[in-house]
């Protein structure tokens, strides 16, 4: 308890106060000296076409990205789990992109994706015209790429995890009543995982907020209209003086993220019984 | 958790309602003032009226950025104004460091600073967060910080209210246009201490008497029109010399483009109603029409490297140019060789060889727009604890005491009359060095000319277009592809157009 203790004060004074402090912006019509004006910011950000894009953008990355990242990671996590020799060696590379400093890696990625990079380079050579990567609608799935590669080793260490706490005599018994790969995947590793995919999901979730970082550094605060995020919007907000509008589209995401991983606990806990 | 999610329904209602409420007092348009906004304003003027009247003390704290510029002038502004209202401290801050001096391999010394971005992005943060948590100086100078985003947070005090409500303060004796130019929204929030145009310069010994009399029959002048007047010439020079003589000293590239456009700013980008226009094809236009004078060799070609190496400056010192765009600040110069004096000193140094030069008018744009700009200028924080004593030392300095005083720095001509006049005599003085008989007389003559032509151009001026440092970036990064050649003009202005309108409609 006292450890928790430490934690919990640690995080409700960098976190869940500064939260409180600042939510009263969204409630007034200006920063300084603002009058109370109650719902009226989350109305008017519901009509604000930026917030309504970054936010149609960030489902569709989430909902394109955290399936595929998943489904690699629990695919590596299973490849990996088979192997016998050189398994340290082998969850060490998947690792690495996530040790990496995002500042060093942008400059990799635009080399690769930029309009004389050198993914255009082997296009242009086998005929196929060159793709501007990072100006045009094709930027999200350079986006979904990086947000694949960096996150895949650390989805595929908590599957490693999860794999590894499910008791083999299952697969024993399933193989000796004559199921074959496919019906034990479906039937004994699925379920054995749901507590790790729903903590995988949720780390996921919040680690395709984080993407903006990269997308930040490759594209600044007015990329592509199809990865303009929700934190771009946010943060231009705070650029701007906006803090209604900001911590008004702040309040939105604590209000939808909430539920959601309420949800997600309830459900695996509704598994697990 | 039933009775948690109707307790935060019934909350989430009990807000709907209030905002409704509030919606309807305060009006619908976000433009328009309604009767309520009207009568609240109406009902400022009385506190401020006895404000105004009320006797100076206490202390004010007045913000700059650029140290070399202010802190010396602001300091010396401030003992003054004590010395004259005493009860009264002025702080003045400075927040750039000092800017280093150093020794071209030519023999020129220019000032440099490190980091220079870094620190006016700092600064902007800094004051951006005094603002927003209700703090910060009472006077903020308004050379780098962005007073239009600072008004549409109300965060900037409607200066018209005081030179109304103020007895004492006669606009009569300031240059009302360049003043009004400045509103913003319906109101005054910036108070500019100078201000500074650009005026066209021809090379005389480049066109015939003839070419020369249809060239000043015009007032003011449009890029096209002098590309236009100065084909023939330029033509002529091309045969005549294996050197060809370009129109302007700007290149072909950024440069050039960031000229013209900015004549037209506010056609493209209407940052007060947030409406933007790049798709029209003029913006468009305009890009291929500055590579075209670079194809048909009217300009240099832009540097590879895209920087001004000390190789450009060598050559454009030398160079002989048709039309030479020129500030304010060099025209006394002008118009001291006009009377065959040789000037002490000369503030042209990046374009060209200028003995033949002769002031031809100021530049305009098709809709007879002539822009000018500001160095310094002056808003009082609406959080200001002592608005009338901000504004009585934004009146000291902009006073003729204070401006007609060589020593205080300003950057551009004085925004006082009187003040303007006095600067001009002591500075035709410093120009003309020499005291014999003749000189002293044609010095008279030089002040007169100088003088005249100040005020006639100044009068003339009437269009400072708002700008935005976050939007001049995003072009200027984007057109640097289209003159690369990585993108095509039509690519350039849609992705601008995405871009800026998503920038302006946050």
């Amino acid at each position: 308890m006292p450890y928790l203790l430490m934690g919990f004060t640690g995080f409700t004074l960098f976190y869940i106060w500064p939260f409180i402090l600042s939510a009263k912006y969204a409630f007034t019509d200006k920063p300084a000296n603002g009058i109370f004006v109650g719902l009226k910011n989350f109305i008017e950000l519901f009509h604000s076409k930026p917030y309504l894009l970054g936010l149609e953008n960030t489902l569709y990355f989430i909902c394109i990205s955290v399936p595929l990242a998943m489904s690699i990671s629990l695919l590596l996590a299973m490849l990996i789990n088979r192997v016998e020799k050189y398994k340290a060696v082998f969850t060490l590379i998947f690792m690495i992109p996530l040790v990496m400093p995002s500042g060093s890696m942008v400059f990799f990625w635009k080399a690769l994706f930029s309009k004389k990079g050198y993914i255009n380079f082997i296009l242009s050579s086998i005929g196929i015209s060159s793709v501007n990567w990072l100006e045009s609608t094709s930027s999200i799935y350079v986006i979904v790429l990086i947000f694949i590669w960096k996150n895949m080793g650390y989805n595929m260490i908590l599957f490693m995890v999860g794999l590894h706490n499910i008791p083999k005599m299952y697969y024993e018994a399933a193989s000796i009543d004559g199921a074959g790969a496919v019906q034990s995947f479906f039937k004994i590793t699925l379920p054995e995982l749901i507590p790790t995919t729903v903590l995988v999901t949720i780390m996921s979730i919040i680690n395709s907020f984080k993407i903006f970082k990269e997308v930040y550094l490759l594209t600044g605060n007015y990329p592509n209209e199809r990865i303009y995020m929700l934190q771009h919007f946010m943060n231009n907000m705070f650029y701007a003086l906006n803090y209604p509008k900001l911590t008004t589209a702040t309040c939105v995401l604590v209000l939808v993220i909430t539920p959601l991983v309420y949800f997600l606990l309830w459900f695996e806990r509704r598994q697990r019984e | 958790m039933k009775k948690c999610i109707l307790l935060f329904f019934i909350v989430i209602l009990g807000l709907f309602t209030t905002s409704c409420g509030q919606s309807n007092a305060l009006g619908t348009s976000e433009n328009a003032p309604s009767e309520n906004a009207i009568s609240q304003a109406t009902s400022e003027k009385d506190p401020l009226e006895s404000l105004l009247t009320e006797d100076l003390s206490g202390e004010l704290t007045v913000s700059c950025y650029d140290t070399m510029f202010y802190k010396d002038t602001m300091e010396k502004a401030a003992k003054a104004f004590e010395a004259k209202n005493p009860g009264t401290k002025i702080h003045v801050e400075t927040f750039a460091s000092m800017p280093v001096m150093k020794t071209l391999e030519n023999g020129i010394t220019v000032s440099t600073r490190d980091n220079e971005e870094q620190e006016r992005a700092d600064y902007i943060q800094k004051i951006n967060t005094e603002l927003m948590s209700g703090q910060g100086a009472d006077l903020l100078a308004m050379d780098v910080l962005p007073y239009n985003k600072y008004t549409d947070a109300n965060l900037l005090e409607d200066l018209q209210l005081y030179m109304d409500q103020d007895k004492d303060f006669d606009i009569s004796n300031y240059r009302e246009n360049i003043i009004h130019a400045l509103k913003y929204n319906n109101g005054q929030y910036i108070m500019p201490l100078d201000y500074m145009f650009d005026y066209v310069a021809y090379d005389k010994s480049l066109f015939t008497e003839e070419e020369q009399e249809k060239l000043k029959s015009r007032g003011k002048y449009t890029y096209n029109q002098l590309f236009e007047d100065g084909l023939l010439p330029f033509n002529r020079a091309k045969a005549n010399t294996n050197q060809p003589i370009k129109m302007f000293h700007t290149t072909a590239g950024p440069q050039t483009f960031n000229a013209l456009f900015n004549m037209d700013y506010e056609s493209y980008i209407d940052i007060e109603n947030k409406k933007i226009n790049l798709t029209d094809g003029r913006f468009a236009k305009l890009l291929e029409s500055v590579k075209a004078y670079g194809d048909k060799a009217y300009l240099n070609p832009d540097s590879e490297s895209g920087e001004f190496t000390l190789e450009d400056f060598e050559k454009i010192r030398s160079e002989q140019f048709f039309y030479k765009v020129k500030s304010s600040f060099s025209l006394l110069e002008d118009v001291t060789r006009k009377f065959e004096l040789e000037p002490s000193r000369s503030a042209n140094i990046l374009v060209g060889d200028d003995t033949h030069d002769e002031v031809l008018g100021l530049l305009s744009n098709a809709d007879g727009k002539v822009n000018f700009r500001y160095t310094q200028a002056f808003s009082i924080n609406s959080n200001s604890k002592n608005k009338a004593l901000a504004w009585a030392f934004l009146k000291f300095i902009i006073s003729d005491a204070n401006q007609s005083d060589q020593t205080m720095f300003l950057g551009g001509l004085p925004i006082n009359n009187h003040a303007r006049s006095e600067r001009a005599k002591l500075e035709t003085l410093d120009m003309i060095q020499k005291e014999d008989a003749e000189s002293k007389e044609k010095s008279q003559k030089v002040y007169d000319y100088y003088v005249n032509t100040i005020e006639a151009f100044s009068n003339a001026l009437n269009n400072a277009p708002v700008k935005d440092d976050h939007i001049d970036m995003i072009i200027s990064n984007e057109i640097v592809d289209f003159f690369s050649g990585n993108k095509t003009s039509d690519e350039v202005a849609n992705i601008l157009q995405n871009k800026i309108e998503l920038y302006l409609n946050e």
